[in-house]
């Protein structure tokens, strides 16, 4: 899993890039959570994200709970047809605003 | 010299010489005088006497002669008499055909009479008609239209009345008839037939015309000789006639009843009856009248109409009129001629009206009946003439209307056991079918399974049974078994069986256990079977795909045959006792368990003992050897179709005798198999093994679109594993092992962990499907993905082996 966490004002953007298995959440959960801050929106950068898993999707749901104590929204963002198949059997849609790397296009 | 004679003296009158001698010899002559005067008085009166006697004997001999000529004449005229009777009586004894004989007869009678017509009358000779001859010579021959109607005259009726010879010497003056004959006609002679009972049987007649002749007492006394033999031949007709019409209707009543035996349908016996009958009696209609036990109406079912006859049609609601003028007790209704019949007073206009346009004067009803239950009426009609149903015929009309009866009954009979029969195999067809559902769902077993079954039962519902079911998804759970007796009972008690099972393969500490299984199966088998003497034979195994092992007990059932490349062998498996004759406490240790390994393209065949215990068409059993042959030369055979391949060769051995019980085979293969060993979770070590089995399957035909959810799943199982499994098992065992198997469209993997497993059971009853899981929850997604992933989920008891199978 690659990780690449930018704070651009009041939006936190993170590009992350390979698998996000039940190997990684926790490194994902250590890494992204610290740094939600005074932002209004958390921006997930699923471009280069090829593979998650329940685990995975455990993460999301965690940085989506963050976010709502902040009063930040999460967006996740150029998700690949793979990726959001699971979020959507997971109903993380409805949790946060997801986009296809389509629907981006 | 007689003293009678006269005795003459000479006179001599030369002695006269005085007046003395003169007075003596006129004294002496005096005297000679007196004496001749005496004699010849004497001789007058003999003379009278003689001729007196002479007269006498002249009468006498008058006498003589005229008795003498009497009885001459007598002789010839008892002689002729006899004669003639004679001739008849050859005649008569020469035939049968009493026209034939009459006509002779008027003709011999007419002859020897030399009259101009001779006759005789026999009244309802055949049903009403009176049968008449007539002889006539020359001018005096009428045509049988005129000399039928003697019997319409005042003369028939007189002699017919009083039985007495009528003798007519003179039309013109005799009573009867003076004034009242028009033709020619100028003495008869009329006499009557008359049986040993006084009964009378016809008349006889002779006619005279224009000249007038006077019968005598010997043409009386012949005729009524002859009237004898007459009226004998008539008797010996009538009885030769109805021994004929007997014989006939025997033989009719005869045919009847075999055609009865002989065809079910009901409607071809009635409607050749009808017709039969009908010509039999030579009546104008018959019918039958069925009555409709519902509705209690008459319709006509069958009828027979002679030529020129209207029918009154079939199918037609026909009540039977004439049964309202017979008592409830009469066993027929019998009327000769309606329009004399006092009875008619019974019925309404209407109803007389209705019986008038039948035309019918004479009906004759008898019931059809068959144990007291009336089913109709067999009817009679003779139209336009009346007619005396006589007792013989309506003897004969109730025979055939009991056979009748037999055969109604017989037909409604079939008609129920048809019914019957379409409900009953309208019912082991339902039966079929709920067998083959509860089957097939038995072999409606993961595609991705090495099995194969060939099921052929022997009648619709059948006695064999088998179930095929996932244990785990490389731990196949067999039962194969065979209910004593076939049909519905048999059938039951398998749907029993099958019930009972799934009970038992639901509980692990039974569906894991072969002997365990067998154990239970026995009992509850036991104990609904009190009432009656089923058992079963089963065989049970468990197939474990991965590692080719069978574990099996065995119920009497025949042993399974083990194929490898090189033998063919029966399984040593030690059959028990078979299900249900022992409870369960008498049966605990019954059923052994043995264990055969099978490597990879190994098979086993299981089967029922209608492969082994099959005739040949000469009654003698087939050697079991042939299936153990077919087996060795079959080794390379694809499995899908190897066991309808041995039910097809055992009709060919058996040169194709018929089944004598269901052919159940089931075939199983030790497939090859990919088995590898996880000893890493991270990542990229996960992910290079998961990706191999992802390229295996993609060789094997995985859609590109279903790789991700294949990986996914294998990830979610994997992680599982380790996490709940390994992460629990000391360092030196903390491996997983992966195995997985492609056949035809679809993937089944195993995956072990060494740890002590979970309670699967109450973890998918909380949370199997994802839309049950909190959203906002960051766990408890891996179980509901697997099921949304896969199509077949499963655990071993323990919980630490999971079966996925993924079908596309």
């Amino acid at each position: 899993m690659k990780l690449d966490v930018e704070d651009k004002e009041d939006r936190l953007f993170i590009k992350i890039g390979g698998q996000l298995l039940y190997s990684e959440a926790d490194n994902f959960k250590e890494e992204v959570l610290p740094k939600i801050g005074q932002h209004s929106t958390v921006t997930l950068d699923c471009e280069h994200l090829q593979f998650i898993d329940s685990a995975g999707t455990g993460a999301i749901v965690r940085l989506w709970k963050e976010c709502r104590m902040v009063g930040a929204e999460l967006e996740l963002i150029r998700v690949i047809p793979e990726v959001q198949k699971l979020l959507h059997l997971t109903r993380l849609h409805q949790l946060a605003k997801v986009t296809g790397i389509d629907d981006a296009a | 010299m007689s003293e009678n004679d006269i005795n003459l003296q000479v006179f001599d009158f030369g002695d006269l010489k005085d007046i003395d001698s003169c007075l003596a010899a006129v004294k002496k002559l005096q005297k000679q005088l007196d004496s001749e005067r005496k004699i010849a008085d004497k001789k007058e009166k003999l003379m009278s006497q003689s001729l007196q006697e002479s007269k006498q004997m002249s009468s006498h001999l008058q006498q003589i002669t005229q008795a003498l000529a009497k009885e001459r004449k007598a002789a010839i005229e008892k002689s002729e008499t006899e004669r003639l009777l004679w001739k008849l009586i050859e005649r008569i004894n020469s035939s049968f055909d009493l026209e034939h004989i009459l006509q002779s007869t008027v003709d011999e009678l007419g002859h020897y009479f030399k009259v101009d017509r001779c006759g005789i009358i026999i009244p309802s000779y055949k049903t009403s008609k009176n049968l008449v001859r007539e002889y006539a010579s020359g001018e005096w021959k009428r045509k049988k239209e005129t000399y039928s109607q003697v019997s319409l005259s005042a003369l028939y009726r007189t002699v017919t009345e009083t039985l007495e010879p009528l003798i007519i010497n003179d039309t013109l003056t005799h009573e009867l008839t003076a004034g009242n004959l028009g033709e020619d006609l100028r003495s008869i002679l009329m006499v009557p037939l008359v049986q040993y009972n006084d009964e009378l049987i016809g008349v006889v007649y002779l006619h005279q015309c224009r000249t007038q002749r006077n019968w005598t007492e010997h043409e009386l006394s012949l005729l009524q000789a002859a009237a004898g033999p007459i009226a004998t031949a008539v008797e010996k007709s009538k009885l030769f006639s109805k021994a004929k019409a007997w014989a006939s209707r025997e033989k009719l009543l005869n045919r009847l009843t075999s055609r009865i035996r002989g065809t079910l349908n009901i409607n071809v016996i009635l409607e050749r009856t009808v017709a039969e009958l009908g010509q039999a009696l030579q009546s104008s209609r018959c019918f039958i009248n069925i009555i409709d036990h519902k509705t209690t109406r008459e319709k006509l079912s069958h009828e027979y109409s002679a030529n020129n006859i209207e029918p009154i049609g079939t199918g037609k609601e026909n009540p039977l009129i004439i049964n309202k003028m017979a008592e409830r007790s009469e066993e027929y209704i019998s009327i000769s001629n309606l329009y004399k019949e006092p009875r008619l007073t019974k019925l309404s206009n209407k109803e007389i009206e209705q019986l008038y346009k039948t035309k019918a004067m004479a009906f004759l009803a008898v019931p059809i009946s068959f144990q007291r239950n009336l089913f109709g009426w067999l009817c009679f009609h003779q139209c336009n003439v009346p007619r005396n149903w006589t007792s013989e015929e309506i003897a004969f009309i109730q025979s055939a209307a009991s056979q009748v009866g037999v055969a109604i009954n017989q037909a409604e009979m079939v008609s129920k056991l048809s019914e019957y029969q379409t409900k009953i195999s309208r019912e082991l067809k339902q039966a079929a079918q709920l067998q083959s559902i509860l089957l097939s769902a038995g072999a409606d077993t993961n595609k991705n399974l090495p099995i194969a079954v060939s099921y052929h039962p022997h009648h619709n519902v059948s006695g064999d049974f088998y179930w095929v079911t996932e244990l785990a998804p490389h731990i196949i759970g067999i039962l194969i078994g065979d209910v004593s007796g076939k049909g519905p009972a048999a059938a039951l008690l398998t749907g029993y069986i099958i019930g009972e099972m799934k009970g038992l393969l639901e509980n692990q500490e039974t569906s894991w256990h072969p002997e365990a299984f067998l154990t239970a199966l026995s009992d509850s088998i036991f104990e609904q079977n009190q009432a009656s003497d089923f058992y079963a034979t089963a065989w049970y195994g468990i197939f474990n795909v991965l590692e080719g092992k069978v574990i099996c007990s065995n119920a009497g059932h025949p042993s399974p045959c083990l194929m490898n490349e090189n033998s063919i062998n029966r399984i040593e498996d030690e059959p028990g006792v078979p299900l249900g004759l022992l409870s369960v406490n008498d049966a605990i240790g019954t059923y052994v368990v043995k264990e055969f390994k099978l490597n990879p393209s190994d098979r086993m065949i299981i089967f029922t003992d209608g492969l082994t215990e099959q005739r040949e068409l000469d009654g003698k059993f087939l050697p079991e050897a042939w299936l153990l042959d077919t087996l060795k030369s079959h080794t390379k055979y694809k499995l899908t179709e190897l066991p309808e391949e041995i039910i097809r060769q055992l009709n060919i051995v058996s040169k194709a005798a018929p089944a004598d019980d269901d052919r159940l085979v089931v075939a199983i293969e030790m497939p090859e198999n990919n088995i590898i060993e996880l000893t890493d979770d991270s990542q990229d070590y996960i992910n290079n093994k998961i990706k191999a089995i992802l390229e295996d399957a993609a060789i094997h035909g995985l859609p590109k679109n279903l790789e991700a959810s294949l990986k996914l799943g294998l990830v979610e199982a994997i992680y599982n594993s380790f996490r709940h499994g390994a992460s629990k098992a000391k360092d030196q065992d903390k491996k997983i092992t992966l195995g997985w198997w492609i056949k035809e469209s679809s993937i089944s993997c195993t995956i072990k962990d060494p740890g002590p497993g979970f309670n699967w059971h109450k973890a998918i009853q909380s949370k199997s499907m994802l839309k049950d899981v909190d959203i906002t929850s960051e766990g408890g997604r891996g179980l509901p993905l697997l099921f949304e992933i896969f199509s077949k989920v499963c655990w071993n008891p323990a919980g630490n082996e999971i079966g996925l199978t993924m079908n596309w």
